[in-house]
């Protein structure tokens, strides 16, 4: 009798709930060269991961998949600036952000404007990339966006590169509170790094240990080895500025043993 | 007469002769072999280009039908960063080759040394001749083979992953429902019991309703016969699913053998290892589909969705990938 009621309680939970709705095959081919695409990417092989997102975005294109052939553009312009094509790079992104008949959703439309500013902070072109932050930001105004704390980071590297240190200090904070709501651990990271070069071009080398050294655990936590390489430097960097020279030290030393391993393991 | 001569002065003559022989038939000899090695054959220079010069060399065989035909005379590096690469081909077998030929760098065995295989082209065109430019395609090789398996095993890993996470997950729905459903279950037990002694009690002093509460119980009881009926068969069917989703893991544990062992081990093996592992990437889709599908787990895994390579503020400031 009990494992009648159970049964019967059972297949009630399931037909109240009803399952997702499959997608149609093309579709779901579209996703599987998209997660290959991603898999190569992982391992480095970005001719292999252009390959994929190049075939994922035509059949996005061939149904007309709006999400899609913004994911798959954003990700192709990735994959071409690590392959370091930036020119094509932009190309792609601004095939996508020409194409008015997609009517793409505001936050795909600025995730592929962010990705033009980041792609021209990757070449030193400071102006445009502010630009296009600024045109990603139109469409990116609050917490609701999920670039949000992404943008402002961006903001306040641009900030510190004009050498605008409390601006810097300012946006990294705001993007930090963001990335904390979110959990989005990279991006704490981040926000906390910037803080801690703010303070540091603005000569308060002692506020800029304890950022420093949330971002290092969290850095550490997530096995980044290359921002943990840019935390420790930081660190030596904050040491010597507050005349700590024996710690300035260690913390070099600890960087460079860092670079040293992570070369050999890249 | 003879006594006066010296037996060193009697070997004179004979070897005079044999070294006149030598003298003779040593550059008879040498032309041989440089013959024999194809010195004096006739030849035309073929050549293609290529974007990388990875796995040519300098003197690497030349192959056409399993037949060596001539060699790679030279590989160089032009101005515009291509990789022009001159091969020689023995006249002999030139009539073998149409200008539309293709060159196409494999290698003898997935793992064995790298050559040149010339594919004759299909249009009819006229014989190549001296400095003709072949078209040019990399064959795919065990590193390719490889490495596009591995990318096809990631995304069903994920699933099985995400499917086990889900399964062993104690927040998830599934266990929530699970354990919900045994306390439920629990509470109407006693009910049941309740009402039993109720109906027990009642019947002493209303025998009329009695007798209607039973039928109305032996009627719930019977529909409750019929679902258990049904859902017998969904229970009978749940293990043969769990196997399956075994079956999923050791699928993909045998690829992985199958990739570690392709590393390791003999060339001959490598072919057949390779098509097992393609074979089993396809159960194994196939099974984990048949899991996504099947109740209960098709209605708590979300189908996949194209994802977007996460925006990170701290990548263009970097050398990462990522």
């Amino acid at each position: 009798m009990r494992l009648r009621i159970i049964l019967f309680a059972l297949i009630l939970t399931a037909c109240a709930g009803s399952p997702p709705e499959p997608q149609n095959a093309r579709l779901a081919q579209a996703t599987d060269y998209n997660r290959r695409g991603e898999a190569a990417l992982e391992h480095g092989d970005y001719r292999r991961a252009l390959a994929y997102y190049r075939e994922a975005l035509r059949i996005d294109l061939s149904i007309e998949h709006a999400e899609g052939i913004a994911i798959n553009s954003i990700n192709l312009a990735r994959a071409h600036q690590l392959a370091g094509e930036s020119a094509l790079a932009h190309q792609v992104l601004d095939d996508l952000l020409g194409a008015s008949a997609l009517r793409l959703a505001p936050e795909l439309t600025a995730a592929a404007r962010l990705r033009k500013a980041l792609l021209y902070q990757g070449q030193g072109k400071l102006a445009d990339a502010s630009n296009w932050a600024e045109r990603s930001e139109a469409l990116c105004k609050d917490a609701v966006c999920a670039w949000r704390g992404t943008l402002l980071n961006l903001q306040a590297r641009l900030a510190l590169a004009r050498a605008d240190a409390p601006a810097a200090h300012a946006l990294a904070a705001q993007a930090l509170a963001i990335n904390r709501t979110r959990t989005a651990g990279e991006e704490t990271a981040n926000s906390l790094r910037l803080q801690a070069e703010a303070n540091i071009q603005q000569q308060q080398f002692a506020a800029a240990l304890a950022p420093l050294n949330e971002a290092l655990a969290l850095d550490k936590r997530l096995g980044l080895s290359e921002r943990i390489e840019a935390d420790l430097a930081l660190m030596a960097e904050a040491h010597a500025g507050a005349g700590n020279a024996e710690q300035a030290r260690e913390f070099r030393l600890r960087a460079a043993s860092v670079n040293k391993r992570r070369m050999t393991v890249e | 007469m003879d006594a006066g001569i010296s037996p060193q002065r009697k070997l004179q003559r004979p070897v005079l002769w044999f070294v006149l022989t030598a003298l003779l038939l040593l550059p008879a000899l040498v032309g041989g072999i440089a013959w024999k090695q194809g010195a004096f054959a006739k030849t035309t220079q073929l050549y293609f280009f290529a974007k990388t010069a990875y796995g040519m060399n300098k003197g690497m065989a030349v192959k056409f039908s399993g037949f060596r035909i001539g060699s790679v005379e030279d590989v160089s590096l032009e101005p515009n960063g291509s990789v022009k690469v001159r091969m020689v081909i023995d006249n002999a077998y030139i009539h073998f080759l149409p200008k539309d030929s293709k060159a196409r760098l494999g290698k003898e065995g997935l793992i064995g040394a790298s050559v040149i295989e010339i594919e004759p082209g299909e249009s009819g065109a006229r014989q190549a001749a001296d400095n003709d430019v072949l078209a040019f395609a990399r064959l795919r090789d065990f590193n390719d083979l490889a490495e596009e398996l591995a990318d096809q095993i990631q995304p069903i890993l994920t699933d099985v992953k995400k499917i086990t996470e889900f399964i062993n997950d104690p927040g998830s729905d599934l266990r929530q429902t699970i354990k919900n459903i045994n306390r439920t279950s629990a509470a109407l037990v006693e009910t049941t019991e309740e009402i039993k002694r109720l109906v027990q009690s009642s019947d002493q002093r209303m025998g009329v309703v009695s007798g209607q509460l039973g039928a109305l119980l032996q009627n719930a009881g019977q529909r409750l016969d019929q679902v258990g009926a049904s859902l017998k068969t969904l229970d009978e069917k749940m293990p043969a699913l769990m196997l399956k989703a075994d079956k999923t893991l050791e699928n993909i544990q045998a690829v992985s053998a199958n990739v570690k062992k392709i590393t390791d081990e003999a060339v001959e093996q490598v072919p057949g290892m390779l098509n097992d592992g393609k074979a089993a990437v396809e159960d194994a889709r196939e099974i984990v589909g048949g899991v996504k599908k099947a109740w209960p787990v098709r209605n708590f895994v979300k189908p996949q969705q194209e994802t977007l390579i996460p925006l990170d503020s701290h990548e263009s400031g970097s050398a990462q990938r990522r």
